[in-house]
């Protein structure tokens, strides 16, 4: 029974961290000005993961090193605090956009007061994360996400150009003014940017070590790694299929959360509108509580202190307090009235220029032999690697710029 | 303790300065009153496609309700930023009317969780905001 719900970890991790709310709305935009022409980036975003997302699960089920303990060997102390400081940052102004977007969901669900939401979805979070075992969070949260699969089925029952769609997974350059050859390049780094974040590398290493793998479990971590990769990337692919069917003839650039959740129910009708905020919402939310540990999971491996999930109070109270006070913090964000799709943009282009600093350490173990024993990578996979990390470093030096001279993606 | 404060602090500076950098007023030429336009052709799409699906019963009042603020919200922080703007003196008119098709636009947003359940005044609406997205085609084309 534990490998069908292992992969609870990376439909969770997938949905939470591929499909939050920064890449759905950044998604449907790319589709509404491009079309199916930038498809290449979610394809090359989702071949990147998949290794990098196995290789920080055997790290962590072989060397019993998780991400940040990993940051911290590879790049010594006085670099290692600055990725945390970054990554942490980058978490909390996450997790307070993902608050502010639950409580926007919630309150399209229900009509209730939207401040009376977010400050009742943050204390129920919170009580998920004090009460519940690492085990259910995982499987309610990857079960749960699974009815954001309406996107994927309104996309098809849109009857989608399937050969325009195949031809824009082969990366092109597209004959445009300046203007629009800056606005494609802006969006590329940001869709394979969104595909990358942090945050869902240390929460799925993390969550290998809370849910006890062992090296019996390697092909389990592949398998797992693959599937929720791959199931964010149809996922990312119906939320462009959507955004180039029902806003780009439409002349529309969806810059809210609710206009996006009405394209995921476009063909059909209010039951449809409701799974897909029920979908929308297990995303956000999911991708709340990941960041909230996320930020928990850095402190603690960073500085070698307890924590995890199945720790009490007591014997891991800095893991506590961490993901507590991302939590309060992230609140305070959100209610201070800050635009949370404003935040996540930013989030996302300064999480890019972060990058290179967490997947550089993770290909250095995977490949060091003395670390990793026989469970090394091969040559040919470190060389695959090295050549993604080139790709991942070349969006992270163009990602700043990008954000300033499109005035941050306008059309 | 300053090896842990700087990046910290540097982090919060620059994302402060491109967070301030969308929202100060800005001066607006002739590339940036056209994406102005684009934007409001935007939203008074968004309006008919919003206000279709009512009519065809796929929105629940609920979300209607909330659809219809966020929108407004949003369209209001447009105009704000229009407002604040220093257009230059070939656009100036085309932004002033830009302003006034958005503040119409608002109008109906705003009486659309009203009407959800009368399909005359839903269909009455959606003329209007047709009319408001002509004459912001016009402002495009002129622009």
């Amino acid at each position: 029974m534990k490998k069908p719900f292992s992969v609870t970890l990376g439909i969770m991790t997938a949905i939470g961290g591929f499909v939050d709310l920064g890449q759905i709305v950044f998604t449907m935009q790319s589709g509404a000005m491009f079309g199916y022409k930038l498809a290449w980036a979610i394809i090359i975003g989702t071949l990147v993961m998949i290794p990098y997302m196995e290789m920080c699960g055997r790290i962590a089920v072989v060397a019993d090193e998780p991400v940040f303990a990993v940051v911290r060997t590879c790049l010594g102390f006085p670099l290692g605090v600055v990725v945390l400081t970054a990554s942490n940052l980058l978490n909390v102004i996450t997790c307070a956009a993902e608050l502010a977007g639950s409580a926007i969901i919630l309150h399209l669900l229900t009509g209730w007061p939207e401040r009376l939401l977010l400050i009742g979805v943050t204390f129920i979070f919170i009580l998920i994360l004090a009460f519940i075992r690492f085990k259910w969070i995982e499987r309610t949260f990857g079960l749960f996400g699974l009815t954001m699969l309406v996107f994927a089925v309104s996309a098809v029952a849109l009857h989608p150009k399937w050969s325009q769609l195949a031809r824009g997974m082969v990366p092109a350059i597209p004959k445009a003014d300046t203007r629009h050859l800056l606005l494609y390049a802006y969006f590329s780094v940001g869709l394979f940017s969104a595909l990358l974040t942090e945050y869902q590398v240390h929460f799925y290493s993390s969550g290998a070590i809370e849910e006890h793998w062992t090296p019996k479990d390697l092909g389990t971590n592949f398998f797992v790694a693959s599937v929720g990769s791959i199931l964010g990337a149809v996922l990312t692919l119906a939320l462009l299929v959507l955004g180039a069917m029902v806003f780009l003839p439409r002349g529309i650039f969806p810059d809210i959360v609710s206009t996006t959740v009405l394209a995921g129910a476009f063909p059909f009708g209010q039951n449809a509108l409701l799974i897909a905020l029920l979908g929308t919402l297990a995303c956000v939310s999911g991708a709340s509580i990941e960041t909230a540990l996320s930020s928990a999971y850095n402190i603690c491996q960073f500085y070698k202190l307890p924590w995890g999930q199945d720790e009490s109070f007591k014997s891991a109270p800095v893991y506590t307090m961490t993901w507590l006070g991302t939590f309060v913090i992230g609140l305070l964000l959100a209610m201070s009235g800050l635009n949370p799709l404003q935040l996540i943009d930013i989030s996302i282009i300064f999480g890019m220029a972060a990058m290179p600093w967490t997947y550089y350490p993770i290909l250095r173990i995977a490949a060091d032999k003395r670390v990793m024993g026989d469970r090394v990578n091969s040559r040919l996979y470190t060389i695959i690697g090295a050549v993604f990390l080139v790709l991942i470093t070349v969006a992270a030096l163009a990602a700043i710029p990008l954000l300033i001279v499109t005035h941050g993606g306008q059309p | 303790m300053g090896t842990t404060q700087w990046p910290s602090m540097a982090s919060i500076v620059l994302f402060s300065a491109l967070v301030s950098a969308g929202c100060s007023d800005k001066a607006i030429g002739h590339d940036e009153a056209r994406s102005e336009v684009r934007m409001a052709l935007s939203f008074t799409a968004e309006s008919q496609l919003f206000i279709d699906m009512i009519l065809r019963d796929h929105i629940t009042a609920e979300f209607a309700e909330g659809h219809a603020r966020y929108l407004e919200e949003e369209i209001k922080e447009t105009e704000k930023q229009l407002r604040g703007a220093s257009p230059d003196p070939f656009v100036e008119m085309a932004l002033r009317d830009c302003t006034i098709q958005l503040g119409l636009l608002r109008g109906e947003l705003l009486n659309i969780p009203r009407e959800i359940h009368s399909q005359r005044a839903l269909f009455e609406a959606r003329k209007r905001v047709t009319e408001i997205r002509t004459r912001l085609a016009n402002l495009n084309t002129a622009s």
